[in-house]
């Protein structure tokens, strides 16, 4: 019986590897951040994130609701900024293997430029953009694909570059470490959903093993990209109007507590 | 196809036909119950029914079918992802077996016929999704979402974010051209460097634009919050067509049970 099983979990690593080939070869370009299609996850499935996302949406929303009684003018600014962020993540970006590209998902910059909550927000309009208009998710899948690209990519985002703003470590690093981990958390988010919902009968960490081995030479790059793509344009920002980043910037950095 | 119609291809929404005047409400109820008997069905019967209703409708409409290809193509790379996965790792009555460095995968035949069943599903889904968004102009469809009591908040960032995806898009032209014929994206590190001073541009005038926008709403009477109240009259056209609406949903769920 333990035979049969290390059996099995082997060929699902060698189905997986053979599968990493052939997507190098056959993904169609340019990659995109992993987006479950209408239609894959179960009804059941689908009701378990759609309820999970919609109590982050449901703060992001208060908190919008609230500043904007604060801030009459946040409305606009956060439509325009959502819109450049969803353009940033439509932008094709080249990935050093020949004849291909990526999009970035572009909540790891929204997180650091607005916050993880409202950066949620901003990332489940967009998803529903992407689905209406593009092709990209879907509606029954919304939910799962707020939870893995705009929550987890935001909130791990926005929480490595708090991190790595404690240890003062240089504006360029910080985001490259945010867009990166960002985009790996929704990766991994992503493979796990497929894993859970589609792994029946049989073993959960073979599926989610082989899902994640599957697409790591897609993902892999698309993180890379999102890294590099993140770290650019906040150092722009950084350079040019660094008063926008103060939140972020003053919230972050340990210098304080040296002084002290 | 101009770069405005590539993203966003609710354009062919804004025509007057019979399927563009169906009332936007009923059209969202339709396209929701139908994703319901999509991903319920136990046969693929139904998506095959949902699938080619809907393409049929919008072919009558003159949707070019390249552009309802380009949408269905992403979906169903990851479709086909979902197949083989399923195929091999699903189910206990061998169907076929490849032998490969040693191992032989094999191939069961439940899980390719849960593979494909959910492969019907995603071009099912996916054709209601288009049949929605093909035929409802985006203000008309997110006003209607507010009668479904989606938060008001929601309703009005996703308007502002979809309506400054036009205005930044220009920009985003702009920069782009400017930067080539400065030799931008000459190269591989050349690239990156360009899409980050153009990532960073596209925010820095995104909160430029921002002030001016809120100026301009402020001398037309804007508090903070737009006034979002959809309260159409629902005519005795309106009512005969969520009829015939609610015909096609109960022929979806009658094609899915049958056992042929």
């Amino acid at each position: 019986m333990a035979n049969k099983t290390i059996h099995r979990i082997k060929s699902h690593l060698v189905l997986a590897l053979v599968f990493a080939l052939g997507l190098i070869f056959l993904y169609p370009s340019p990659a995109h951040a992993m987006h479950i299609a209408e239609g894959i996850l179960p009804v059941s499935w689908a009701v378990v994130w759609f309820v999970i996302a919609f109590g982050f949406i449901a703060v992001g929303i208060r908190l919008i609701g609230r500043r904007t009684r604060e801030v009459r003018g946040l409305m606009p600014l956060l439509g325009l900024t959502g819109a450049a962020i969803f353009l940033i993540s439509l932008i094709s970006v080249p990935v050093p293997i020949p004849g291909t590209c990526a999009h970035p998902c572009g909540t790891p910059l929204a997180a650091i430029l607005v916050g993880p909550f409202i950066s949620a927000v901003l990332g489940a309009i967009a998803l529903l953009l992407h689905a209406l208009f593009l092709g990209h998710g879907g509606i029954s899948t919304w939910g799962a694909n707020i939870v893995s690209m705009a929550v987890l990519g935001s909130f791990v985002a926005f929480g490595t570059f708090l991190l790595l703003r404690r240890f003062n470590a240089p504006i360029a690093v910080t985001a490259f470490a945010a867009g990166l981990f960002g985009n790996l958390a929704t990766y991994i988010t992503t493979s796990f959903q497929l894993a859970s919902a589609l792994h029946g009968p049989g073993l959960f960490w073979s599926m989610f093993g082989a899902t994640i081995v599957a697409y790591a030479p897609v993902q892999g790059p698309v993180a890379v990209v999102e890294g590099l793509i993140t770290a650019a344009v906040i150092l722009v920002v950084h350079r040019r109007r660094p008063e926008i980043l103060s939140h972020i910037m003053s919230r972050g950095s340990n210098r304080r507590l040296r002084t002290k | 196809m101009s770069l405005k119609d590539k993203v966003f291809s609710d354009v062919f929404a804004q025509k007057q036909n019979l399927v563009t005047g169906i009332e936007a409400r009923a059209k969202i109820a339709f396209t929701a119950v139908a994703l319901l008997i999509n991903l319920l069905s136990p046969t693929i019967y139904t998506p095959i029914g949902i699938a080619v209703f809907c393409l049929i409708t919008l072919l009558s409409i003159k949707i070019p079918p390249g552009l309802l290809l380009l949408r269905l193509t992403m979906p169903l790379v990851m479709a086909v992802i979902v197949l083989i996965i399923q195929t091999f790792l699903y189910g206990g009555t061998p169907l076929f077996t490849i032998p490969i460095w040693g191992f032989h995968l094999v191939g069961y035949a439940e899980g390719l016929a849960r593979g494909l069943l959910i492969m019907g599903r995603v071009i099912g889904g996916v054709s209601l999704i288009l049949f929605l968004s093909m035929s409802t102009p985006t203000n008309k469809l997110l006003l209607a979402a507010s009668w479904f009591r989606v938060p008001k908040i929601f309703i009005e960032l996703t308007l502002l974010v979809y309506r400054y995806v036009f205005v930044l898009i220009e920009e985003v032209v702009a920069i782009r051209n400017a930067q080539k014929v400065r030799l931008g994206y000459c190269n591989w590190r050349q690239s990156m460097k360009s899409l980050g001073i153009l990532g960073g541009s596209l925010i820095l005038r995104a909160y430029d634009r921002a002030d001016r926008i809120f100026d301009a709403m402020i001398a037309r009477g804007y508090t903070g919050t737009m006034a979002i109240n959809y309260q159409p009259r629902f005519g005795r056209k309106d009512y005969l067509a969520t009829l015939g609406l609610s015909a096609i949903l109960v022929v979806f769920y009658l094609v899915g049970r049958l056992r042929i």
